[in-house]
């Protein structure tokens, strides 16, 4: 750990070879200490408190947590989550055992055409906890690790808003956008990416990974988990490669 | 969370041996398991990382063990290992480092688990150990109990034959004393409806038995009066076999005594009797049909076209679960009875009477391993003066020649090697035998040897067996003690390698494998040269290697497997002569792998490379 750009306490501390990416991330690690002092005392507050990794920490030896979340629209504003799964990696070899999984009590009915597509139904969702204990519970598992997510915008928007409402306050979460991988590794590479291209399932279809049923929280963060030890192989199979490398910066949370 | 390892489950539940996991073994296995992607080209072990660590299932993709040396390639570990396989069970077992590199052929998805933990699944499931400890036993018992399935479901409650006799038996048997009258005797079958009474003796052991055929011929026919014992028209001394003899062994006695009842014993009294229908229901051609056709014929085109339902035959016996080994020692006596027939039929038009001679069938009819599509292989030890050999010879080779062509007709195709009887070169007196013998073992050449090794599988068939079993133990006492033929007859065996690859550049070559060459002749001839080292009289390769465990020149272990292998591999060659049959093809031994389901798959690789272990030992022992 080097102190470089370590705006207060130690909390954030980014590494020598991450330099050219300070000035967002001194951004991200003040967002984030606001968010600390703001967060309630519990899973968010404990999940602040570790330090973030540094960027230019091994992917090897970084621990990240691939989550993804199920929800009944695509507007963060209108639509609300249903349910939320998670699996965590040590470097790029991940350990099942900590799959964890989900349902959220929906304030309002279950639009028929999402219900459709994940499979969840108001009488399922009506067996789930409060979306309060679905944000602890991922909080709690989060802890000390950088997220994955495919198409990370997406749960990021969604996991905002719920933070928002439920802690009063957004905190700027490390995270790994498997798409945006994907796309930079074809786009260096030349070639050509093809409508829908970059789905999960027509991505995992090209690193040999073995079909899933999708639109379930849990078997797609596992399809995310895959897909991100794939991509990582095929750009540097010892793992040796710095995080700052991989994480998703994202204008509007940075 | 209960279903959060629900795909993984499901994964596995598809996967030999974790479908058969115990359910608290799994729910201890799922939780430790950890997924890596390998890309392609990605060494997964090494032999130079030291003990291996981690046990890997695959859970998509294919590896492929990579073999440095052919030391390697003979420890077996040169396989491409698809979804559901697992590696390096042995490097784990044995706490060593893998022989092989295995490296990702495609990009892989591996399950994982620590070697503490692969240890603590051992400690806590007896499938999964069992699985480690002896593979190819257990792979096959699964797939028995598969088709076990298939087949009882197929036969809807028809005969097992692998099951007792005494579990066939419907009823009380019906007897009577042998000197009770005719008369009194057909009432009693008449009131009980049977078509079959056994005379016992004062124990109940059976001493006789009288059908209603026998009614025919013997009485009726004959004109015996009804008042005359039975004793005088039964088929004395019975064939009697004790019930706890599987199902296939009743049928095989009936087939070898041409019976048409069978009586079952416990303790040598009499138990039951079983008709041929009792052991082979559902099956319009009978066994006993067919051997007594072939015994009756007048005509060499008759027993051709008796010998061409075998086939049909053959599928019956399979789909009632008889083991490949069995199969094959029932069509050998098929296709003995039909040799002796031709013998007897030609005999009457040459002038060979008042020569003692023994027919001699060398090869897979010696040892009792005959499949569906076969050559002849045969020859004479004939009895002669000293100096008359060639006079004998000139009078016994023109009926050979012609047993020979009316063989050929039959279906078994002249042998291409010209290891027939008609060979002047095959019909010799015993002196004569032993000199040839005694040349190839002290003085022949690799090839020489390459060629006679079917002589040492030798056999009588028709004649007097004694000169043949003193032909035998004068060779063996020549083998045994002749390290250098020995040798030489290692090496030999060492030719038909078993595939490599199986299932990645061979299925590219659209050629298939050839069961024959590729899998059973390391069996059949490592089989021969054990029995040649440790002066085994037995021919055929099971009972070979049973003596040979019995000598303690294998270990009990190597020999189950070795059996299990070898049992696989008939089979699969059975079955293709099956299909080459019903396709009207040449090729009889292919097959194609991959038209195997993927637990056949394995057995076929677990198989071969057992075949291989074989060799690998042969090797080692002659230093090769």
């Amino acid at each position: 750990m080097t102190r470089a750009a370590a705006p207060q306490r130690e909390a954030c501390a980014p590494g020598r070879a991450a330099f050219w990416l300070a000035p967002g991330y001194w951004r991200f690690c003040r967002a984030r200490d606001h968010a600390r002092s703001q967060a309630p005392a519990g899973a968010l507050r404990d999940c602040l408190n570790t330090p973030p990794p540094a960027p230019s920490q091994p992917v090897a030896r970084t621990r990240f947590l691939a989550v993804d979340i199920e929800t009944t629209g695509l507007d963060p504003q209108r639509d609300a989550i249903l349910s939320i799964g998670w699996v965590a990696l040590d470097g790029t070899s991940i350990d099942l055992a900590t799959a964890g999984h989900v349902l959220v009590r929906p304030q309002r009915e279950v639009p028929e055409q999402s219900a459709v597509i994940h499979g969840i139904t108001d009488h399922r969702a009506a067996t789930g906890g409060t979306p309060g204990e679905a944000l602890d519970a991922l909080f709690r598992a989060l802890d000390g690790r950088v997220l994955i997510a495919h198409h990370a915008a997406l749960e990021l928007g969604f996991l905002a808003r719920a933070c928002e409402r439920h802690y009063g306050t957004r905190p700027p979460l490390a995270v790994v956008d498997t798409l945006r991988l994907a796309e930079t590794s074809r786009r260096r590479a030349g070639r050509p990416i093809p409508a829908r291209g970059l789905r999960l399932h027509v991505l995992r279809g090209e690193y040999n990974l073995p079909a899933r049923r999708t639109h379930d929280a849990l078997l797609d963060a596992l399809g995310a988990a895959e897909l991100f030890a794939a991509l990582i192989a095929e750009r540097d199979p010892t793992g040796e490669l710095p995080l700052g490398r991989v994480l998703f910066r994202p204008r509007r949370l940075w | 969370m209960s279903d959060a390892l629900d795909s993984t489950r499901e994964f596995l539940s598809a996967h030999a041996p974790f479908d058969q996991l115990e359910a608290e073994a799994l729910e201890f296995l799922l939780p430790r398991l950890q997924t890596r992607f390998y890309e392609q080209g990605a060494r997964i072990t090494d032999p130079e990382a030291g003990p291996a660590q981690r046990f890997h299932i695959i859970r998509q993709g294919r590896i492929r063990g990579e073999s440095p040396s052919e030391d390697e390639q003979l420890s077996g570990n040169a396989w491409e290992l698809i979804p559901g396989e697992c590696f390096p069970i042995g490097a784990l077992l044995g706490r060593r480092a893998v022989h092989t590199v295995h490296r990702a052929a495609e990009d892989t998805l591996c399950l994982e688990l620590s070697l503490e933990d692969f240890d603590r699944l051992r400690a806590r499931s007896r499938v999964f150990n069992d699985f480690c400890t002896r593979r190819l036993a257990n792979l096959l018992d699964r797939l028995h109990q598969g088709l076990d399935s298939l087949a009882s479901h197929d036969a809807a409650g028809g005969g097992q034959l692998n099951t007792p006799l005494a579990l066939r038996l419907a009823r009380e048997p019906v007897t009577c004393r042998p000197d009770t009258p005719l008369r009194e005797a057909l009432t009693t079958m008449r009131d009980q409806r049977v078509g079959s009474i056994v005379a016992v003796d004062d124990q109940a052991a059976p001493v006789g038995i009288f059908t209603l055929h026998d009614l025919l011929n013997r009485v009726a026919l004959e004109g015996v009066g009804l008042d005359t014992p039975v004793r005088a028209v039964m088929t004395p001394d019975p064939v009697a076999l004790e019930e706890n003899a599987p199902g296939f062994e009743g049928i095989e006695a009936m087939t070898e005594h041409g019976m048409t009842h069978l009586c079952v014993v416990r303790d040598g009294r009499l138990a039951g009797v079983l008709g041929e229908r009792d052991l082979l229901t559902r099956q319009p051609l009978t066994l006993d049909g067919l051997v007594r056709e072939i015994r009756q014929a007048t005509a060499v085109d008759e027993i051709a076209a008796r010998l061409r339902q075998v086939p049909r035959l053959v599928e019956a016996v399979i789909t009632q679960g008889a083991e490949a080994d069995q199969v094959l020692r029932l069509i050998t006596r098929l296709n003995e009875h039909a040799t002796r027939r031709v013998l007897a039929l030609l005999r009457p038009q040459y002038d060979i009477e008042g020569i003692d001679f023994t027919w001699l069938a060398f090869g897979s009819q010696a040892r009792e391993e005959q499949a569906l599509i076969t050559d002849q292989d045969n020859g004479i030890l004939f009895d002669a003066e000293p100096g008359d050999e060639d006079a004998v010879r000139a009078r016994l080779l023109p009926w050979a020649q012609a047993v020979n062509r009316a063989l050929a007709e039959c279906g078994f195709t002249l042998c291409p090697g010209n290891i027939m009887a008609g060979n002047p070169e095959c019909c010799l007196s015993g002196p004569e035998w032993e000199a040839r013998f005694t040349r190839w073992i002290e003085q022949g050449t690799p090839e020489h040897l390459l060629k006679s090794t079917i002589f040492f599988d030798l056999r009588a068939v028709d004649g007097d067996a004694s000169p043949v079993e003193a032909l035998r133990t004068f060779l063996l006492q020549k083998t045994a003690y002749n390290s250098r033929f020995r040798r030489q007859m290692a090496a030999n065996q060492q030719a038909f390698r078993p595939p490599l690859g199986l299932f990645g550049e061979i299925r590219a070559g659209a050629e298939g494998i050839d069961v024959k060459k590729q899998g059973l002749t390391p069996f059949v001839d490592g089989a021969r040269v054990i029995a040649l080292a440790a002066e085994l009289p037995a021919t055929g390769s099971h009972e070979r290697m049973d003596q040979a465990v019995s000598a303690e020149a294998m270990r009990p272990g190597d020999a189950a497997d070795y059996h299990a292998a070898l049992r696989y591999l008939q089979m699969l060659r059975l079955r293709a002569q099956q299909k080459a049959l019903r396709e009207g093809r040449e090729d009889d031994s292919r097959i194609r792998p991959e038209e195997l389901g993927a637990l056949e798959g394995r057995v076929l690789k677990e198989s071969f490379r057992q075949a291989r272990k074989l060799q690998g030992q042969l090797a080692v022992q002659y230093q090769l």
